[in-house]
Parts: structure tokens; sequence; C-alpha cells
């Protein structure tokens, strides 16, 4: 077989704008509120969410201003002018190792989901097993057209958040949001704690930045793109008070899927809702397993020059399979999940300050 | 190169055909209703026995919209007895030809014998929450009989008793007596809130269902407390401001008027300053327009309707404290929602008072609760008068 061959491996600022949405919106949304809403009271769950989501959008921005200060170079590159080849390569492979995780993390959570409202007997090896196919195929092929699929797929995905949010109006008890601000210091701390998981994936900018095409414009497109998520998740997380009420948003599993079972579109003609919010959840969460794997592949890539990229992939991904079978039940994917994300989020700021401060102290000079 | 690829491409379609959880239309059976019993033996072990009765829907038997054909009835209604409602299911499907599918369950009819046993009710629903089949649309009530007898009705109007009984059901708006149905998603909410509730009541003879009144719940120990009568229940209506379009029977000069509501509001201020007495103001707002009326007098007089008015007010009143009197004094909790009231705008007092609200000191119980009614005449109908005046 010939796989197509697109013009050019680079992608626009805007795809950049794209991409980061898609990245985070993924599994994390449709458990966080239940996460959420059993720490806070009533909706003050949105001021964990919001303060998350802004501090978030400020990492994401510092990250990818750094890295569009070395334009056109991956980020092996920069991180061994700044500090030394080996631990260049050491930090490179750590990014690979945790978004070889994600990817394992996504595939099993999709599977767990899909097994419980879709396919009841249908083991769980074969779900996971069928998507991350699909998803080692996407990754396969061009790097430009996985950006294209985000393109194509993100607006449908918003657009079946929003109907969502539309249709489930008519169940919505303001009462639900009562009291208000009466949660205290220590619970809105756990807040920002649990929402971690959901607003991972910015990540994603170390190595793509060295893709954009015009990377100056690239932090301000990134962090608006980080936005979008941040909106999103605080309507969904209201609207899922204020249909269910704080103690049974705490008590479901999978209350952002308890949505769309909800959704009763007047006239009958649409009763089972939540079999097309799941077809397209399911793309949601493949372009964020598809997008964290070309990205360890991309890192490795960096590290060993002279494979193919066909190749890499094919050695992890039974890697992967095997990483997203480990965990026996739902409690031990959850604390995966936690501890996973945990170990991102704070890699990431810890790189972030080391290259900063070990820039600035060696004198590495960056391309404004 | 081509032939392999071909060699290939069959060899897929092997594997791409197969569909895991394929179940064919045919097999599955189809239950739109469910009603629970306590089973007679249920002495036999240490858990309660349950009966839980299936209506399932037989296909053939629903046939064309004149009737005309088929003999066969549309439905048919299998019992299962056992301490846990999976272990009846799977029962039921070794027995049945069909495997019990839920996705279109509606009503499920729980006998008020089963609620009435403590911290039975929550583990009831358990399954029905649970299982992901369920939906969270399934409504609930209360059957002072038999439940199984309530599927087994004979409706002249439908095929199917539960369509018919959720027809009947939909229909709460005609009455201001009539509670709103309750969904499976309410009643989560009501068993994790330890909020007390109220679930509608049901009961059938002739092959005709009537709802009247509720089974009022401990949302503690999730059993039934005590049953309100119809009149009640439009007095709670009117404390909640729920019933929208239902009617009023008053009487103007001795003779009989009916007030048909359009618009239901109240409004609740509580007033927490002194804990020890507790202050609620209901304002209950009407609009409505005269239905009919047994007098002769012209209703087009501004004192004539303000009498009407009044005459309103003071019924709605008396039906709302005759509500309150009985949740105050006999039942002696609070199924209005004020706990909810109080929590929502007085979270901190809520917080110090719960343990005491309607059980220990029973701080509700002992509240001052005052209904005030505002009703308007917006029209009196087509006509003024119907009758001749001069009789008199």
């Amino acid at each position: 077989m010939k796989s197509f061959k697109y013009a050019d491996e680079k992608i626009s600022e805007k795809e950049i704008l794209i991409a980061v949405p898609s990245m985070v919106i993924g599994v994390g949304i449709l458990s966080m509120p239940k996460d959420l809403a059993s720490v806070t009271i009533a909706a003050d769950g949105w001021v964990p969410l919001l303060i998350g989501g802004l501090i978030v959008v400020l990492i994401t921005w510092m990250v990818a201003k750094f890295a569009s200060g070395f334009a056109n170079q991956t980020f092996l590159t920069y991180a061994s002018s700044i500090t030394t080849k080996p631990v260049a390569i050491v930090l490179t492979f750590l990014f690979a190792v945790l978004f070889l995780l994600i990817t394992a993390f996504q595939v099993r959570q999709i599977a767990d989901i899909s097994k419980q409202y879709l396919f009841d007997r249908t083991p769980l090896e074969v779900i996971s097993l069928a998507f991350l196919l699909v998803v080692l195929y996407a990754v396969s092929g061009s790097r430009a057209g996985l950006f294209r699929l985000n393109v194509m797929f993100l607006p449908i995905i918003l657009f079946i958040a929003l109907s969502v949010f539309v249709f489930n109006l008519g169940w919505f008890d303001l009462g639900n949001l009562l009291p208000v601000f009466k949660t205290g210091f220590n619970d809105y701390v756990k807040g920002l704690n649990t929402i971690v998981t959901s607003y991972l994936g910015f990540s994603i900018l170390w190595f793509y930045i060295a893709l954009v095409d015009k990377p100056e414009k690239a932090p301000k497109m990134a962090a608006l793109g980080m936005c979008i998520p941040v909106v999103l998740y605080i309507m969904l997380f209201i609207l899922c008070i204020g249909v269910f009420g704080r103690e049974v948003t705490a008590n479901l599993l999978y209350p952002t899927v308890e949505l769309a079972k909800v959704v009763d579109i007047p006239g009958g003609f649409l009763e089972r809702f939540e079999s097309i919010f799941f077809v397209i959840w399911i793309m949601a969460i493949f372009n964020t397993a598809s997008m964290a794997l070309d990205v360890a592949v991309l890192a490795i890539n960096s590290i060993f020059k002279n494979m193919k990229k066909v190749k890499i992939l094919f050695i992890l991904a039974p890697v992967v399979y095997i990483i997203s079978m480990f965990p026996q039940e739902i409690v031990e994917v959850n604390s995966f999940g936690a501890v996973m994300s945990k170990s991102m989020l704070f890699y990431s700021v810890f790189v972030l300050v080391l290259l900063f401060v070990i820039a600035k102290v060696r004198g590495v000079k960056r391309d404004e | 190169m081509n032939n392999r690829l071909l060699i290939l491409l069959c060899c897929m379609i092997f594997l791409l055909s197969g569909c895991w959880d394929e179940t064919d239309i045919e097999e599955r059976g189809f239950v739109i209703g469910t009603a629970i019993d306590l089973a007679e033996d249920e002495d036999v072990k240490d858990n309660p026995m349950l009966k839980m009765t299936n209506q399932f829907v037989v296909p053939a038997g629903i046939g064309l919209p004149t009737g005309a054909g088929s003999e066969q009835e549309a439905f048919t209604n299998l019992s299962a007895t056992g301490e846990s409602f999976f272990e009846i299911i799977r029962t039921m499907s070794t027995t049945v030809g069909r495997a019990p599918y839920f996705e279109h369950l509606k009503l499920i009819v729980v006998s008020a014998d089963v609620a009435r046993q403590p911290d039975l009710f929550g583990g009831i629903m358990d399954l029905f929450l649970r299982d992901p089949e369920m939906r969270r649309e399934i409504r609930v009530i209360i059957s002072e009989e038999e439940a199984q007898s309530i599927l087994e009705i004979k409706p002249e109007t439908e095929n199917l008793p539960i369509m018919y009984i959720t027809n009947v059901m939909e229909n709460t708006s005609k009455s201001a007596g009539l509670i709103e149905p309750v969904r499976m998603g309410e009643i989560h909410e009501y068993l994790l809130e330890s909020q007390n509730y109220v679930i509608p009541k049901v009961s059938s003879s002739d092959d005709k269902v009537f709802f009247n009144g509720g089974a009022v719940f401990n949302g503690d120990s999730n059993r039934v407390v005590g049953l309100i009568n119809g009149e009640e229940a439009a007095g709670l209506n009117f404390v909640k401001g729920k019933s929208i379009g239902g009617y009023i029977k008053i009487e103007v000069d001795n003779k009989l008027m009916v007030y048909e509501l359009k618009k239901l509001k109240s409004n609740i201020e509580i007033n927490t300053e002194d804990p020890d007495n507790i202050t609620i103001d209901i304002t209950i707002d009407t609009e409505g327009n005269i239905a009919e009326m047994f007098g002769q007098r012209s209703l087009l007089d501004k004192d004539y309707l303000s009498e009407i008015e009044q005459k309103i007010n003071e019924k709605i009143e008396r039906i709302a404290n005759n509500t309150i009197q009985k949740a105050q004094e006999d039942i002696k909790l609070d199924f209005f929602g004020f706990s909810e009231i109080l929590k929502r705008k007085h979270y901190d007092t809520w917080n110090e008072i719960k343990e005491n609200w309607d059980q220990g000191d029973n701080i509700f119980a002992n509240s001052t609760i005052k209904v005030k009614a505002d009703a308007i005449v917006r029209t009196t109908g087509a006509t003024d008068r119907v009758k001749d005046q001069g009789s008199e």
C-alpha cells in the first residue's frame, strides 16, 4: 500500500487553536462533574473550574511562548542547546512515556464507558483493540492529516455538547444552584485537585509548536484554544448541577453521559439521543488518543532519527495496549488517570521552569 | 499483488461482518411496565421476598388501528418472586422465550405495602438506577392495593394498560388534586438528599385507574409514613405552586361557581431570625376565569368580582392550611420542601437546625406558617349571564 503524501508537514497557527481543545476535550469531562460536585456545595464547583482554567490558560500561553522562541526546532534540539544532549534525551523520553500513558488511559476509559452503555457483551479487550487500531491507522498517516481531522471534528463535538445543553434546559432547576459560595477554602483546593485530569493536554505544545508555520502567533492561539474547554466545562458542570442537583451529580459515575440520556426531544422522533452523543464523543476521544500517541511517536522519533515512524508505532502499539489493560477495576483506572495526569501537569511545569531558568542563566538566545 | 490484496479483503469480510452484541428485535421482550409487590411467603428468608410483575408488549396483539384482525391481547404480564430483582429478571429470562428488555420501561407501580417496609424502597429503586439500560424518565407511582392488579386492568381506549395509565397521568394538569408524576431521576435525588417527598397514589376499579392524592415518604427511612387525599394534595400543590390548570369550587350567594386556574405561583418566605419560632409566609398568586356558575348575577360588576375573588382566596387558604395542619400535627413531616428552601437561602441556619427540623425537637411542627392567597379573575368566559335574573 502506498500512503498519500501531503505537500508539507507544516501546520498553521489556526490548527493549533483547534488542536489544543481537541486534545483537552476527551474522557475527562464525562466524569469531571462527579468528582467536582462531591467536594463542593451546590454549584460552587465553577469557581475551581474557572480558577484552574485560568491557571492552565496561563501555563499554556507560557509553554507556547517559550517553545515558539525556537522556531522550527524540535523539543530535543532546543532542550539540548539549553541543557545538554543527555539531559534533553531523558526529558524527551519522559514526555514520550507520559503521552503513551495518556493514550493508554483514554483507550481504557472509552472501552469501559462504551462497554457499560453500548456493548454489553463485547469483551473489554476487543473494544480497546478495535479503538486502538483505528488510532494507530490515523497516527501512521500524515501528521497534517491528523490536524485536518481535528478541524473537521471539533465543530461537530462542540455542536453536540451545545445541543445537550439546549435540550436539557427544560429540566434545569435554578434552585439547585443555591446556596452560593458556602464551600470552604480547603474544599476549593480539593476541587482544583480533581479537575487537573480534565484540563490535561497543553503539553502537546512542546512538540507541535515546532511544526507551526508562523510560531510567533501560536501562543495567543494556543491560549485562546485552551479557553474553549474552560467555557465548555463550566457550562456542562452548571448544567449537571441544575438538572440533577449536587447530590445526584456526585453519585453518578458519568454525569455528562446521563445528561445525554435525559435529553427527550419533543415529538418523540429521537428518543435515544445518547447514542448520537456517544458516536460524537468517541470522535473527541479519538482525537485526544491519536494526538497523544502521535506526540509520543514524534518524541521518540526525535531521539532515534533513523527509525521509520511506522516501525516505532508497531513497537509502541502493543505497549499501549498492555498498559491500558493493566488496571483491573474502575477504582484502579481512576487512580491511574489521576496519578498520570498529575505527573503530566507537574512534569510540564517542571520542564518549563527548568528550561526557562537554565536558558536565562546560560544566556541561550531565543529568537523573538 | 492485486490477487493477494483481494484474498486479504475476502478474509476481512469474515472478520468485519460480526456483531458481538447482536440481539434480534424478535428476541427482545419489551417491558413497558413493572409492578412490585411483597410476595406472600415472606417469612421464609431473612430478606423480604419480593414479587415483580413485568408487562411485556406482544407486538402481534397491537394490530391495526382499525382494531380488525388479531384477537390476541397486546400484552402479557409475567410475575416471578425472589429476594433481588436482578435474580427475578434472570429467572424470568429462563422461563420466557424473550429476555426482558428494559430500555422502554415507562412506569413502575410499587405497592404501598412494600413502600411501608423500613429501608426497602431505596433498595428497590437501586436496580432501576444502577442498570445502564434503565432511563431516568421512568415514572414511579404507589398503589394502595396489589400493584400487580394495576397492570391487569383492561382499558377500553388503549391496547396497553401502561399506555393508558401514563396517558391518564399526563392529565394531572386538569385537576388541582393530582400530584405531578415523579421521575426516577427525582427519586434518585430524594433518596440521596434525605428530603421528604410525595409520590402519586393510584387505585383501580372497573378497569379504570384513579389518581388520588399521594404517599408521603420519610426522607431518612425512605418509607411511607402517611397518605394524603386529593384535597390535601391540592393544598400541597398550592403551597408548592405546582398545579397548573386545576379548578376550585366555591359557593357565592349559596350558588356553586367554578374557578378555573390558569396560572399559579407561590412565593415562600422563611424568616429564621428566631430559630425557636421560625415563621413561614406563603403567598399564593392565582390567575384564572369563571368556568361555570349556577347563579344568575351579572359578573361584570367590580364589587361582585372582588367578592368572588375573596371567596376563592378563602377557599385556597383553607385547602392549603388544611394540608399544612395535617403535615404539622398528623404526619409531623415537612413534605413541602421548606427544608430545601432553608438549605438554599438560609444555609447557615439550616446547618444548625437540620437535625431538629422535622425530627428530634421538630421545629417544623412548631413553626408558624401563614398562607395568603391572591386570586385574580381575568375573564368570565364567553358570556356574562346565561340565565335570566328575574326569577328572584
